[in-house]
């Protein structure tokens, strides 16, 4: 039986989308069977993020509706055999399917993959109840802004009346250079304020863009600051302990590697 | 570059964020409508009449955290103006 | 239009629904039953939902409004071959055709019984389905389903044809994933052989 991730944030743009598709992508990268889950009716984006638009049939809503089957609607991922998506349908809305039809389709996935990641839509209403409704785990994105941080404290406070109090924070679009004038932020601050574990930190990285215009998530892409946040995150979840970024080391380049040395 | 921070009067604005989200989330955690608010400096107001003269608008009345540094535990601070003690209580 | 056309059959009377949703379905349906309820009373009704519209579930919530107010027997609509083959809309030569005049944009569903002429843009995520052909006067960038019911001789053009899939008839083609040159004329699909070939449109050659 394998384990159900709701990636949620209650603000909109902080970075569910890339966050659930780099998670999935970087899952399946370290061997793991993954089906990331679009909960976002109406406004699907994974599919843009892993690049599968064009290969849309069948969606979730059609499997709640019953007019296809689930495995119909599962498409699968263009790099790797063991990752697939359950798109949403884009021409409908929330309320076409119950959190209960969305309970019974994760649990039938749960059966068949090892990680089922469903991508949470903005705000608190009716798809986030969906999104939310078959999940073991929680993984709440924010940034580094008092309106994401406000948010995620609402949103950690929903999820844990309902039970699920297995969840842990993504700190999106760190900027280093920011934290350490006081201008932004920091990691301690933001753990303080909301009293949870951090499963990541993910810098500010310019090439998210460029993956996502190309479909292709930062994991596969070697030299990606953010790809590699993501692949130490992907193997937290599997229950390595992997120590956090240096992001000063990141930054600073030549004099970070020289301070490297001299530590040793 | 903490020794330049002694000298700058403005605090960085990550202090400011961390401290408005403090409050913020006391507000939004404790789920206090200033309805609520209201009620309550109604009662205070009704209250304390009974044993001083009041500036009935000068009373303001938040919600805010214990003193201690750090603390999250809401706390419920009133500050009443008092013109005149009544002399019946004494 | 009327979101419904009644005719009468040996076997019973036939609701053909249009492009309609179910709402508009009960409330036409019952209108014109009221106006000529002893005409109806107690007779067999069959609904035809070609563009499938109406879900299972408000199949039978027709059902029991129509047997409990008026005594009307709704029956299902027997897939025998012979009806099947009478469904498929064949006017891609002559026949109904609807007008948009409009961008269709993402989240947006259009489906007709019948042509479609778009006069704008079909931005990606939005979806056109339509019995017949579909003719968009401008890009198409969504997902298009031509001989939604089953005729394989439908055709999508557009003046830049650029959907992220396309259908015609049960037969589908997605857009390739590397980065394909742009024509500058507009462009024919339809099928040939069994899959949806693309052809450039070329004046007097085409049909």
């Amino acid at each position: 039986m394998g384990i159900s991730i709701v990636v949620t944030s209650g603000k909109g743009g902080v970075g569910k989308t890339t966050t659930t598709a780099n998670i999935g992508t970087a899952l399946a990268m370290l061997g793991k069977k993954v089906v990331v889950v679009d909960a976002d009716t109406g406004l699907r984006n994974l599919d843009l993020h892993l690049g599968l638009e064009n290969r849309i049939v069948y969606n979730l809503i059609d499997v709640a509706e019953g007019t296809c089957r689930l495995k119909q609607a599962l498409i699968k991922d263009k790099r790797f055999d063991n990752l697939f998506l359950l798109p949403t349908a884009q021409t409908k809305d929330k309320t076409a399917i119950t959190p209960s039809q969305m309970q019974n389709i994760v649990e039938t996935l749960k059966g068949e993959f090892d990680y089922v990641i469903i991508d949470c839509p903005a705000g608190i209403e009716h798809g986030f109840e969906n999104a939310v409704a078959g999940a073991d785990r929680a993984i709440i994105v924010t940034t580094p802004e008092v309106s994401a941080v406000r948010d995620a404290d609402r949103i950690i406070g929903k999820i844990e009346a309902k039970g699920l109090d297995d969840h842990q924070l993504i700190i999106n679009r760190i900027k280093y250079e920011m934290t350490k004038k006081g201008e932004m932020l920091n990691i301690e601050d933001m753990t303080d304020i909301l009293a949870i574990k951090l499963l990541g930190i993910v810098p500010d990285d310019e090439k998210i863009v460029v993956s996502t215009n190309r479909g292709e998530p930062a994991v596969t892409d070697d030299h990606s600051k953010a790809g590699q946040a993501y692949k130490n995150i992907a193997r937290r979840i599997l229950g390595e302990e992997v120590p956090f970024l240096d992001l000063e080391d990141e930054n600073t380049g030549f004099f970070g590697v020289l301070k490297k040395l001299f530590k040793r | 570059m903490d020794l330049f921070k002694i000298f700058s009067k403005e605090s960085p604005s990550k202090d400011v964020a961390k401290e408005r989200l403090k409050l913020i989330l006391i507000h939004d955690r404790a789920n206090v409508s200033p309805q609520f608010l209201e009620m309550v400096k109604g009662d205070i107001i009704r209250v304390i009449s009974d044993y001083a003269e009041i500036d009935q608008d000068g009373l303001e009345i938040k919600l805010t955290r214990t003193g201690e540094q750090n603390s999250s535990t809401p706390a419920l601070v009133a500050n009443i103006p008092i013109k005149k003690m009544k002399d019946m209580g004494r | 239009m009327s979101s419904i056309n009644i005719k009468g059959y040996r076997d019973g009377l036939k609701v053909y629904v249009n492009s309609c949703s179910y709402q508009q379905l009960r409330e036409e349906l019952a209108q014109r039953i009221m106006r000529a309820r002893d005409f109806f009373t107690g007779c067999r009704m069959y609904i035809v939902d070609e563009q499938k519209n109406i879900s299972l579930d408000c199949y039978r919530e027709i059902e029991n409004y129509l047997r409990e107010e008026f005594g009307i027997t709704l029956l299902y609509q027997k897939g025998d071959k012979e009806e099947k083959k009478e469904k498929i809309f064949s006017g891609i030569y002559e026949g109904r055709t609807k007008f948009f005049k409009n961008t269709i944009r993402s989240g947006q569903r259009i489906t007709y019984n019948g042509n479609i002429v778009v006069i704008g843009d079909i931005n990606s995520g939005a979806e056109i389905v339509a019995n017949g052909n579909i003719i968009v006067l401008g890009t198409l960038r969504g997902m298009a389903h031509a001989g939604y019911n089953g005729n394989k001789r439908a055709f999508v053009a557009a003046y830049i044809l650029q959907p992220s899939q396309l259908r015609i008839a049960d037969i589908i083609a997605r857009s390739p994933d590397e980065r394909t040159e742009k024509s500058s004329i507009p462009e024919v699909a339809r099928i040939k052989d069994d899959i949806i070939i693309i052809e450039p449109y070329l004046p007097n050659k085409y049909l």
